[in-house]
């Protein structure tokens, strides 16, 4: 070997930085194992070239972070001063290992942190160029294990003990068979966002446990404004609610779709500005204008009296015997209404908090079942912002036979102009004990246009 | 203006640090932002030549080739630098076949670009470079870069252990 100057390590340090900048981590830490003077060049505290390597694998959150709505940004505030490249990278890497080494210990002992790490990467999350993606992708597929984070790593399901029937196959158990215990936001959140999993696609059993929490009285009220949102007039959303409406929602819908649609589910399908706004309608935030498709599911009357006012020793038991129906697949052709007389509709009033970020729309249009010679029925509705900026708020109003039949109270988790939207329908004057059901509607585009995430 | 397009390019002086004088097309010292600054403050006149000296003759003639066949390039725009873009360590082939040159050389020719600010040229530079080091464990890096191990075993291993997240899998 010939002894000679150090070419590379006698650069300047911002032409050394220049040169690292090009490389991933992995090539980077090779580097600062060579010797000292590289180890003290590569450390966490050289702040631009850690950067650069975390841009190599993940968007810029700097960038999304512009885009927030200023209700939005103001809370990221902290996460944004408290910001270092180089522990967000090990953090996310950390995460890809694990699973990577399909550590079902690990996965399930640091249940929290990594759903913690995989909602903020999906949050910070840049469209344009959407790296982020890629990488959920990457963990999603690493490991067989890896849609045990989304749907049963609950606390204690291991030593869950399911009343007879339903002990036949353990690994069957999803999270939302389990009733009545405390799951973390965060959890139904990421379930939500990640979508139904294969096993539960599969398994009937847990369609009984969505079922158990949605057909349930108690699910929402007057001081939820009959949505699923906390029932404590905060206007804040119920995710545990939306957790089981969007588990049910989806897979009804899947069944209930045309074979050359598609249902939009998963991270992709959640994402912020995921459609762009309409220049024709400069005004519409929300992306109301246009053609919309879902469906809704309801209980036999006499089912939903009787699973509600005679709960049996394991809640929800009874529901698998109960036929769950779902509605037809509605098309909605909506545009926005800016008339005073939807302003001041009463049907538009609600308790509830909004942010004022964006102004609320009101909108109307036709909503009509995809099977020909049925009729148009018409349907109005408004759409706000859930306070802190993030999820939409979208109100449906049914109007057939000369006057206002149903009410949908909704949630669209991606927020502004992503995809779809989860709630529940009531009678328009909330009668005490009435029919109580979820439903979905998804963009039409997102249903025809799929890609491969 | 079709007068000007007859005309034969503007020649210039350039004086390098072994003082040799290099005349060159305008157009193409001007891909030197540094040139082209210090050509607009003298103003029109270009008969006296201009010193830089911080390059000597061989590292000037191997910029100004590089220079030549990149005349026609677009300027560097705002946008390439933005740095929420990933890099790529692409090079095109005329740059790659430009680069294959002693390590002294490169490194020279990098330390030129940076003086005499020609950015494509840096990139294309730091891009050689650090494809001599993409894919390479610690050892052969330190061949290729004569770069002496001057760690324990120890502090190797305890410095392997704590990176380990970083790898490629």
């Amino acid at each position: 070997m010939a002894i000679g100057p150090n070419l590379l390590l006698e650069l300047p340090g911002e032409l050394l930085e220049h040169v690292l900048s090009f490389l991933p981590p992995s090539d980077i830490v090779h580097f600062g194992r060579t010797c000292r003077t590289a180890y003290d060049f590569t450390r966490p505290s050289n702040k631009l070239l850690w950067r650069s390597a975390f841009l190599h694998a993940f968007d810029d959150p700097r960038d999304v972070w512009a885009e927030l709505l200023p209700s939005a940004r103001a809370l990221t505030k902290t996460r944004e001063a408290g910001w270092d490249w180089h522990d967000e990278l090990g953090r996310r890497m950390r995460v890809l290992r694990v699973f990577q080494d399909d550590d079902v210990d690990a996965i399930q002992g640091n249940h929290d942190e990594i759903t913690g790490i995989i909602l903020d990467t999906f949050d910070t999350t840049y469209i344009a160029t959407s790296r982020n993606l890629t990488y959920l992708n990457q963990v999603f597929q690493a490991s067989s294990n890896a849609e045990r984070l989304v749907h049963d790593f609950h606390k204690g399901i291991e030593n869950y003990h399911a009343s007879n029937d339903l002990r036949v196959d353990r690994s069957m158990v999803t999270r939302s068979m389990i009733p009545r215990q405390p799951v973390s936001p965060d959890s139904s959140k990421l379930h939500v966002l990640y979508g139904p999993t294969r096993r539960e696609f599969a398994s009937k059993r847990s369609r009984v446990g969505a079922r158990a929490v949605v057909y349930d009285w108690s699910i929402t009220g007057p001081d939820a404004d009959h949505g699923p949102f906390i029932k404590d007039l905060s206007g804040q959303v119920n995710w545990t609610s939306l957790e089981a409406i969007a588990s049910l929602m989806s897979r009804n819908f899947d069944s209930a779709k045309d074979v050359h649609l598609e249902t939009p589910t998963g991270f992709r399908n959640n994402l912020r500005h995921l459609s762009p706004q309409n220049p024709e309608f400069p005004g519409d935030w929300a992306g109301v204008s246009g053609k919309w498709i879902g469906t809704y599911a309801f209980l036999d009357y006499r089912d939903l009296v009787h699973y509600n006012f005679a709960p049996g020793p394991e809640h929800g038991a009874g529901l698998e015997s109960y036929e769950e129906a779902t509605g037809d697949l509605m098309l909605l052709d909506l545009r926005l209404d800016e008339s005073e007389e939807a302003k001041t509709d009463p049907r538009f009033r609600t308790p509830l908090p909004v942010c004022e970020d964006l102004p609320v729309l009101y909108f109307s249009g036709i909503s009509r079942s995809h099977r020909a010679h049925t009729p148009r029925i018409s349907i109005r509705g408004s759409v706000s912002l859930v306070p802190g900026a993030r999820e939409v708020r979208w109100r449906f109003l049914i109007n057939y036979a000369g006057a206002d039949q149903w009410q949908l109270e909704g949630v669209q988790p991606g927020g502004v102009r992503s995809g779809g939207i989860f709630g529940i329908w009531t009678h328009c004057d909330h009668d005490e004990n009435g029919p109580i059901g979820p439903f979905c509607y998804y963009p039409y585009s997102l249903c025809e246009n799929q890609e491969d995430f | 203006m079709a007068a000007t397009t007859l005309e034969a390019p503007q020649k210039i002086l350039l004086q390098t640090s072994d003082n040799v004088e290099l005349k060159v097309d305008r157009d193409v010292a001007e891909r030197s932002i540094l040139i082209k600054n210090l050509l607009e403050d003298l103003g029109g006149e270009g008969s006296e030549a201009i010193p830089i000296p911080n390059v000597n003759e061989a590292v000037m003639k191997k910029v100004l080739e590089w220079c030549e066949q990149h005349r026609k390039d677009a300027p560097a725009t705002q946008d390439d630098d933005s740095d929420s873009r990933k890099k790529s360590t692409d090079i095109d082939e005329w740059d790659q076949k430009f680069m294959q040159v002693d390590q002294e050389m490169l490194f020279e020719i990098i330390l030129a670009a940076n003086y005499l600010d020609i950015k494509a040229l840096l990139d294309v530079g730091c891009k050689t470079v650090a494809n001599m080091i993409k894919g390479k464990s610690p050892d052969e890096i330190r061949k290729t870069f004569n770069i002496q191990n001057d760690f324990t075993p120890e502090e190797e291993d305890q410095i392997r252990r704590e990176n380990e997240w970083a790898e490629d899998r």
